[in-house]
């Protein structure tokens, strides 16, 4: 074991391989640091560049990519509120707020630093324990899904902010937007109204980047636009004490371990794996009510659990071939495409590979973390140009990324009424994380669902009888009932105090 | 005052702006009207209408590494999933018919006109022929399982109706040869809908469905290690390229199916560019590098040329509609 | 007060929203013979979004009459406090800001993504920037820089087709 770890490193090193890893992230992290534009692209558009290189280098420079992309989205999150992916939605909760308070320095120390640690952690389980970790995400079928797409929706209600029946109503219009397209298993058209365009349904990029950046620019114009504001951040190391981090510790290795469970099952992934951490750091912490006012705990939950979400969505594709988003279904192909066919023989038969790959994915985190935290300095700049130019240039980003996502124009307009959609919710004080959510899961939800009792002819039961499945249906059933009593608590606490100040 | 002033240079500059960049696109365009001589005059988009990681991208990437030779520019593959691949298909459909947007896709195209997901076939394309047979659809099961052999699981399910779960995705190609493999022995199984490849993979492998109809190219590595097992392929006879493995009809069940990769143009591209494309195609199947290389894939290369394509495709409509028939 | 009413409006649209979702849900095909198929998910949905806007409009209801009693919930104070921030809200601007990316998403296929991307540059820099902030030499430039540097970068290098409109 240990002499393959030191194999994998040797074929990694040297400086071609090196080149391309640096080479990778340093793109990555463009990628992944500019709103509308993803990991999932970086990877589509350098892929054929990868054919001519040797399996090894080509899959360092495509694993480069992934440590960048992911990693990216914190900077957009923290400095601008605009999470660039998925992956770094629950970072704005905290990371912004943070900057806001001119503590953009640690913000960026913690998420960078536990990025790092994340993923480092995350890789270590991959090369230890994928083959297991594999067999057990093989025991999911569609009603341990169901149960646990179940479980992750009821988290959209410690994610509403004041009013739980706001969180609720935005969560069901997200699933209700993803139903609009064919339907899951018959591919019948729903909610298309006759419009040929709406039958692919809505893509989760527009949709994300609509309603968080798109309705921000139309926000930022109801008043006129000042001069940026001039920052002057002192940055020491990474902004925080020995002591500052391991307080952190827990928080950190627990959001790892939720990213790394959550990655790897195949469909649910780094999208929600962050929202979970911050959620579960949200209710055990002690401080829960300054959540969202700017905690690093917050920035340190999500960052922890969407780096090593990787870790965990490697596990599958390395042992069993399946990919569970659309970056690892691009490094499937690339690897079939080199001759490498992912699944039970690829250890046996390209051990090389395999542990190049494993070595290649610590080289990139150690880069990720050297670029990130040098860039740290550049990136408080952006906050200097003033936001009148940035913005709308992101705008412009952000519809060219839409229209890559499927070569498609409906795909800018669709951005642009998800824009107004975010606004609309903006200015009547519906929280939108609960719409992304809802857009995630919801289809999942109903695809296992249906799946399930295909399986099991139309009976209900094994919903609720097989263990994993029940496991996950309780808590979720807990997780409502907690959060109910905890707001009929706060309610009665309000009332009292509010009797006792009349 | 001064805002008026303000406002009127705002439009003045914009309007010079117009103008200037107006100016610049006499000299950029004028090659609107592609000469087939010229063709492919900038990189050419294959619209892919699958996902990353399964056999139709991974056939379309290594033909297309191989078109980037014979064509002279880049050849992008672009991954336009949804709705059975209609989307895909709509997607050539709208693109401008300049022979630079063109479709990769198999049997699933003629399927969704039959389930009247869609009004597009095949004849609505313009094809550029056929590059990629794949003879190795086959029924899996676990290495484990109860089943020996076909006949012994066609046995099985006669005596036992409805208690055999076989994985598909509805509306699928696999969908079709369950629905021959019920019709010929006239036995009822229980299908259920798993979704794409890899995750008839992960059903069978998790123990959830007994059997896994797939591409053998998909999951040969599971057969070597003795997860799973092959039933037989539904050739017409034994394929040189997996001699070991019995067919459908040796097994005296009736089912023949072969999945097919074909190239489709808008239907107003000149004939020229088709032909042009088509014949790119046919020295790529024809190079021994490309057929070694696709080998791995367990699929056959096999150019059809344009007619060849169409009458191919007619004849499997027909026997498609007539299995749909309930 | 105001806010309360926009509660009033905003459970009103999403009574009205459900009702027409359900309805749009029977006209659902179904081809399993699955007795849950393509239109259960829906009509749950919309079901859902049902009761809750009502409960909504009732907790609304209820605040609009107790707002008049001079109690308020506590939701309704940290919203004034943030309106209090931003006073100077300019509906106008909001209107041109959304009326300009419509017209550029719509223009885009039309007239091509550099002509159009430099308008909008521009115009959008013009609206959002403070009347002093306004310095047209700068915002020409980025406009111009910032829309070739985009197209060739992803037309060349990405290979994604932006539209190229009259350009060709």
């Amino acid at each position: 074991m240990f002499e393959l770890i030191l194999e994998g490193f040797a074929s990694v090193l040297t400086i071609k391989t090196i080149a391309y890893i640096l080479g990778g992230v340093a793109l990555g992290l463009i990628f992944g640091s500019i709103p509308g534009l993803t990991a999932t692209m970086a990877i589509a558009i350098t892929l054929p560049i990868t054919f001519g290189m040797e399996p090894i280098a080509a899959m360092s420079l495509l694993m480069g990519l992934y440590i960048g992309g992911v990693s990216g989205g914190l900077v957009p999150a923290i400095l601008l509120n605009l999470p660039g992916t998925p992956s770094s939605i629950a970072t704005t909760f905290d990371g912004f707020p943070m900057a806001k308070k001119g503590q953009a320095g640690p913000a960026f120390g913690y998420a960078i630093l536990f990025s790092f640690l994340g993923g480092l952690l995350s890789i270590i389980v991959l090369m230890l324990l994928a083959p297991p970790l594999a067999k057990l995400a093989l025991e999911f079928g569609p009603f341990e899904y169901f149960a646990i797409t179940i479980f992750a929706l009821t988290m959209i209600s410690s994610l509403s902010g004041g009013s739980l029946i706001k969180g609720l109503l935005s969560g069901l219009l997200g699933i209700a937007l993803a139903m609009v397209g064919s339907a899951p298993i018959d591919a019948f058209p729903r909610f298309t109204f006759g419009f040929k365009d709406l039958n692919a349904g809505f893509q989760l990029l527009p949709v994300l980047i609509g309603l968080f950046a798109v309705s921000e620019i139309i926000k930022s114009s109801e008043t006129k636009l000042k001069k940026g504001q001039s920052v002057q951040y002192k940055l020491k190391g990474f902004g925080f004490s020995l002591k500052d981090f391991f307080k952190q510790g827990w928080n950190g290795l627990r959001s790892s371990l939720i990213g790394i469970g959550i990655g790897i099952l195949p469909g649910i992934g780094g999208g929600t794996a962050n929202i979970i951490a911050y959620v579960t750091a949200k209710n055990q912490s002690k401080k829960s009510d300054e959540f969202g006012k700017g905690i690093p705990d917050g920035v340190v939950a999500s960052e922890s659990a969407n780096n090593a979400a990787v870790g965990g969505a490697l596990v599958p594709l390395i042992s069993l071939g399946i990919p569970g988003d659309t970056v690892t279904a691009l490094l499937l192909g690339g690897l079939i495409l080199h001759g490498l066919s992912p699944g039970p023989l690829l250890i046996e038969n390209n051990g090389d590979v395999v542990y190049g790959i494993f070595a290649a994915l610590i080289i990139a985190n150690f880069f990720m973390i050297a670029m990130l935290f040098w860039g740290m300095r550049i990136f408080t700049k952006v906050l200097s140009i003033p936001q009148y130019i940035l913005l709308p240039i992101i705008l412009v980003l952000c519809v060219v990324g839409a229209i890559g996502v499927n070569n498609r124009l409906f795909d800018a307009g669709a951005l642009l009424f998800f824009g107004i959609l975010g606004y609309a919710m903006l200015k009547f004080h519906f929280p939108i994380t609960p719409v992304i959510l809802g857009f995630i899961l919801g289809p999942l939800a109903e695809t296992n669902l249906r799946r399930g009792l295909m399986y099991s002819k139309g009976d209900f039961t094994p919903f609720l009888t097989e263990p994993i499945a029940a496991v996950f249906l309780t808590l979720a059933l807990l997780s409502v009932l907690f959060k109910i009593r905890s707001n009929y608590k706060k309610k009665r606490d309000h009332d009292s105090n509010h009797t006792i100040s009349l | 005052m001064k805002n008026s002033f303000k406002g009127i240079l705002f439009a003045v500059t914009l309007l010079v702006f117009a103008t200037v960049l107006a100016g610049c696109s006499d000299t950029s365009s004028g090659s609107k009207e592609v000469e087939a001589s010229d063709y492919p005059t900038k990189p050419i988009t294959v619209v892919v209408p699958a996902g990353a990681g399964g056999d139709t991208d991974a056939n379309a990437r290594l033909l297309g590494k191989y078109l980037e030779e014979e064509l002279g520019q880049p050849v992008v593959i672009s991954n336009v999933t949804g709705a059975g691949g209609t989307v895909g298909a709509n997607e050539v459909l709208d693109a401008e018919a300049d022979g630079h947007t063109v479709l990769f896709f198999h049997n699933s195209l003629l399927l969704n006109r039959i389930l009247g997901l869609t009004e597009d076939s095949y004849d609505t394309f313009k094809l550029a022929g056929i590059a990629v047979l794949d003879q190795g659809n086959t029924f899996m099961v676990s290495g484990d399982s109860k089943f020996k052999d076909l006949q012994d699981m066609v046995e099985y399910a006669r005596a036992n109706p409805g208690e055999v779960s076989i994985a598909t995705e509805v509306g699928g190609f696999t969908h079709l040869q369950l629905l021959a493999l019920q019709k010929d022995q006239n036995i009822e199984l229980n299908i259920v809908d798993v979704g794409g490849a890899s995750e008839k993979v992960t059903a069978l492998l998790g123990g959830h469905v007994d059997i896994v109809p797939t591409s053998l190219g998909l999951v040969k590595d599971y057969v070597e290690s003795g997860d799973m097992r092959s039933l037989g392929i539904m050739a017409s006879e034994r394929v040189d390229l997996m001699p070991d493995v019995p067919t459908f009809a040796e097994q005296g069940v009736n089912s023949e199916f072969e999945k097919f990769f074909f190239y489709g143009f808008n239907p107003d591209t000149p004939d020229k560019i088709v032909d042009a494309f088509s014949k790119a195609v046919e020295k790529v199947v024809n190079n021994e590098k490309y057929v070694k290389e696709a080998e791995k894939f367990l699929v056959t290369p096999t150019y059809l040329n344009p007619e060849e394509a169409n009458a191919y495709m007619k004849k499997a409509e027909e026997k498609y509609i007539e299995l749909n028939k309930e | 007060m105001i806010r309360v009413n926009k509660d009033i409006v905003a459970s009103a649209f999403l009574i009205l929203f459900s009702a027409v979702m359900y309805a749009a849900s029977n006209n659902i095909m179904k081809l399993t013979v699955s007795k849950v198929g393509a239109d259960f998910a829906p009509k749950l949905v919309a079901i859902g979004i049902f009761i809750l806007s009502v409960f909504y409009l009732i907790n609304s209801i209820k605040q609009l009459k107790g707002s008049n009693g001079g109690e308020t919930g506590e939701l309704e104070q940290e919203d004034d406090g943030d309106q209090k921030e931003k006073k100077k809200i300019s509906p106008l601007s909001v209107f041109a800001t959304v009326g300009l990316l419509v017209l550029y998403v719509a223009l885009l296929p039309i007239i091509g993504f550099l002509i159009t991307t430099v308008v909008y540059l521009f115009a959008q820099m013009y609206l959002l920037a403070d009347k002093k902030e306004r310095k047209i030499p700068i915002f020409l430039v980025t406009s111009v820089v910032t829309s070739v540097v985009v197209y060739f970068i992803f037309k060349s290098i990405f290979f994604l087709m932006l539209p190229a409109g009259i350009l060709g």
